[in-house]
């Protein structure tokens, strides 16, 4: 189990009129090498959820543990956030280097490394989020496109190596190469290198073709967390929080509705291509 | 993270007779209540100040215990300045404790400063309690406008303290950010060692300025895109009124000053 | 009406570092559009955002606003009132530390009597659903009410063309269709001519006219029927196609008979049943 939430309740400014509860009674684990999308409407608690990950809030109430170590104050901080890479939304408004190398070499020296190892995973995680170490690494952050700083901010945290990555909309501001760049070395990653992935979003057709698993938070609670097919079945309650389903799982709904015999849980093209050729073969 | 949620300002938000004076009013008076501290020489006048005060808080609804608690951070300098005068003022000697000499000036002028200082502190406090910071960029605006020929500008200087209080929330919120983001990558603003300490802070600082200048290359751009092109010609959607209750008051509290610094005077 | 006649545009012109943003551009801009431009990042799309109100001035050719040419220094102020424009951050465009007073900035430095700009903040909180906040401060909005300001802002000085530079880029879906719906009620209920621009294709599907820019570029022009229809050539401009554009396309591919393009579910759900 490499993050166990048990019951997590978190109030910002607890006991005090203007406290806020933000999660209740959350519980969630997260398996090595998982790819889970977590999705929720504008406050659902995504991103006080993900602080709890990496020990930079604690619960009001409950208990979080890291490959069965419990989250407290007094906790090896360092070597949780080594394991728990996170990456916040505009990541490139932490950048402050002077150079690429520079900035992505923050992490691992934080952690103490030898230079050599320094250079090591500096270059790794470039390489990792598709940029060419030798032509970026004297490269000022500043001078780079939306894109390319970045992946230059995710390579800072990839470089750290940690088990699991969480990334908060990550692909945010972003145009569409941009944002298929970012998913898909993502993607990769997780195939390749076996990495955990907690991918934090918005966007319910961006997300649903990688994850393996969906977590629906809605006002600080989990309401589904399951097989994205499994969750995009109930078109209704999602629509109701305000998250929307898939265009493509919009169109089977309608069809069904209109006596088509197709699948609910489709929103790809391709599947939804099939099926719809299969109902309309099967008509005729 | 205590520091980032502190408030911004002190406003006190409450419906109460001074938080609805006009904010020139209220600077003006809060002027007066300073030149009053320094014209008092004895302590009746003290006393009755110290009675106009206390009415005027209990007038502004504010809980007394939070007004006194702004005067905790000064605990440290009253002490200080009172020890000063206590033992370096020269005259009538009290006490000897071996070549330190405790004199009756020094008691009386060691009492007098702190007491001034508390004077200073609550009434500024006062004013910033019951006066939103946008009333008092307003208010500022207003008063320092005669002041145009000496080319200071009154409009300038208020659309910068508008700007600022604008974009004070905005810049903490992306301080916390900047400062979880970097946590997060292993970053240690907690070190003992305060050298190490002073250069973790550059991986915090830079990122904030970044945005800062871009925010302001931004800014620029939509305020010129609205057609801001300065104070001249500028109208206002806000304009400050002041009632009849604006003018009494303008009119009767130095009246009080005044019968308070002769009462002083006068008195013991 | 806004001509952009033979428009280039070089920053860091006769540099090392020189960049062509826009290469001879002729563009019409008729009253009452709506105008979605799409491309990817780099494409040109900002560059021309900011020549329309006369922040950038052509390196060659002329950009007319209302017989107005922004070269002309004169005008500079004249094309800021009738050309308003939105930002992608709605966080730095908002000045004023309370809601109405920020929708009033621009009256103000038009010089309008109170009375004037008072009903006009008014009104333009209204249209936008925000009367509610009229005094709260803008920090404690969401992205997309804050954006809802900003418009009020533009709105207020009622200008004829509203320029919007990627103002849904950093919003949630819920709040991006809800400023899209604002922007097609202005153009359709007050007449304003709308350019919106944007990186989510979806968002061209219901406007009037689609520009797609390529390397500085229009590559594209046209109704959104006649943008969509081949997906192919959308694509080589680095802008993806509607997903539902792509589906009924891959139908046809398998040998459905759909009459192409279709970009809408309930249209392509017409279509199949």
């Amino acid at each position: 189990m490499l993050i166990e939430l048990v019951e997590v309740s978190f109030t910002y400014m607890a006991h005090t009129p203007l406290a806020q509860t933000a999660l209740r009674g959350v519980n969630l684990t997260i398996k090595e090498g998982e790819f889970v999308g977590v999705i929720g409407p504008t406050g659902s608690g995504k991103s006080t959820l993900i602080q709890h990950f990496n020990g930079l809030l604690f619960p009001n109430e409950g208990n979080i543990y890291v490959e069965g170590v419990r989250l407290e104050k007094k906790t090896n901080l360092k070597s949780i956030r080594q394991k728990i890479g996170v990456v916040f939304q505009f990541p490139e408004n932490q950048l402050f280097g002077e150079t690429v190398y520079e900035d992505v070499a923050f992490g691992p020296r934080n952690l103490g490394l030898s230079e050599e190892e320094v250079e090591r995973c500096v270059k790794e995680s470039l390489t990792l989020v598709g940029l060419d170490f030798d032509t970026f690494k004297h490269r000022s952050p500043f001078l780079l496109s939306g894109g390319e700083m970045r992946r230059v901010a995710i390579a800072g945290v990839l470089a750290m190596k940690p088990k699991a990555i969480v990334l908060d909309e990550p692909t945010s501001g972003l145009d569409a190469k941009g944002k298929q760049g970012i998913l898909s070395y993502l993607d990769d990653l997780h195939k390749k290198e076996n990495l955990t992935v907690i991918l934090v979003s918005h966007d319910m057709d961006e997300i649903a073709h990688f994850v393996e698993r969906l977590v629906v938070l809605d006002k600080g609670e989990i309401v589904f967390d399951d097989s994205p097919k499994k969750i995009f079945l109930q078109a209704d309650k999602l629509t109701e929080m305000g998250l929307g389903i898939p265009k493509i799982c919009e169109l089977m709904v309608i069809l069904k509705k209109r006596g088509m015999e197709v699948p609910l849980d489709v929103f790809e093209v391709e599947e939804a291509k099939q099926a719809i050729l299969k109902a309309i073969g099967d008509r005729r | 993270m205590k520091f980032f949620t502190t408030p911004i300002g002190q406003y006190f938000p409450a419906e109460s007779f001074v938080h609805r004076l006009d904010p020139r009013v209220k600077i003006v008076l809060t002027m007066f209540l300073m030149g009053a501290t320094f014209a008092i020489k004895n302590y009746s006048g003290f006393v009755f100040l110290s009675l106009f005060l206390f009415f005027v808080i209990l007038l502004s609804k504010l809980p007394f215990l939070w007004v006194l608690r702004t005067l905790r951070p000064l605990r440290y300098i009253l002490l200080i300045t009172f020890l000063i005068h206590l033992f370096l003022t020269p005259g009538l000697v009290l006490f000897k404790i071996s070549f330190l000499k405790i004199t009756e000036e020094g008691l009386k002028n060691g009492f007098f400063f702190c007491v001034r200082l508390i004077f200073l502190v609550a009434g500024t406090s006062l004013l910033t309690f019951t006066t939103t910071p946008v009333e008092l960029t307003d208010g500022i605006e207003y008063l320092l406008s005669p002041f145009k020929w000496f080319k200071v500008s009154a409009h300038e200087l208020a659309m910068m303290m508008t700007i600022a209080l604008r974009f004070i929330p905005t810049l903490l919120v992306e301080a916390e950010k900047v400062l979880k983001a970097q946590l997060a990558r292993g970053a240690d603003f907690e070190s003992r060692n305060i050298l190490k300490r002073a250069k973790n802070l550059i991986p915090f600082i830079i990122p904030l300025f970044v945005s800062a200048f871009r925010r302001a290359d931004e800014l620029a751009m939509a305020m010129e895109s609205r057609c801001y092109r300065g104070g001249e010609g500028r109208t206002r959607l806000r304009v400050l009124e002041m009632r009849a209750k604006d003018w009494l008051t303008l009119l009767f509290s130095p009246i009080v000053f005044i019968a308070i610094v002769c009462a002083g005077r006068i008195g013991f | 009406m806004i001509e952009l006649i033979n428009l280039s545009f070089t920053y860091n012109l006769k540099r090392e570092d020189e960049i062509i943003a826009l290469k001879n551009i002729n563009l019409r801009i008729n009253e009452g559009e709506f105008i979605v431009v799409l491309g990817a990042n780099g494409s040109g799309k900002s560059t021309l955002a900011h020549h329309l109100n006369g922040f950038l001035l052509p390196t060659s050719g002329d950009m007319i606003v209302e017989g107005m040419n922004t070269k002309e220094p004169d005008n500079f102020w004249k094309i800021k009132e009738k050309v308003g424009m939105v930002f992608q951050n709605p966080d730095n465009q908002i000045v004023a530390t309370v809601v109405e007073e920020d929708v009033a900035f621009g009256l103000e430095n038009l010089g309008f009597p109170r009375e004037e700009i008072r009903r006009r903040v008014d009104e333009a909180l209204e249209i936008m659903q925000m009367s509610v906040y009229a005094r709260y401060e803008p920090h404690l909005l969401s992205g997309g009410q804050k954006q809802k300001v900003a418009i009020a802002g533009i709105l207020a000085m009622r200008p004829k063309y509203m320029v919007l530079d990627e103002p849904t880029s950093q919003l949630d879906p819920i709040s991006r269709r809800s400023i899209l719906e604002v922007l097609h009620q202005l153009n359709k209920d007050y007449g304003i001519t709308v350019i919106h621009i944007t990186h989510f294709v979806e968002e061209a599907l219901s406007a009037s006219r689609v520009l797609v820019m390529k390397e500085g570029e229009i590559f594209l022009d046209g109704s959104p029927f006649q943008v969509f229809k081949d997906l192919r050539v959308l694509n080589s401009s680095g802008v993806s196609s509607p997903i539902i554009a792509t589906l009924a396309h891959e139908l046809v591919k398998s040998g459905l008979s759909l009459s192409l393009p279709i970009f809408s579910v309930e249209r392509i759900a017409d279509a199949l049943c």
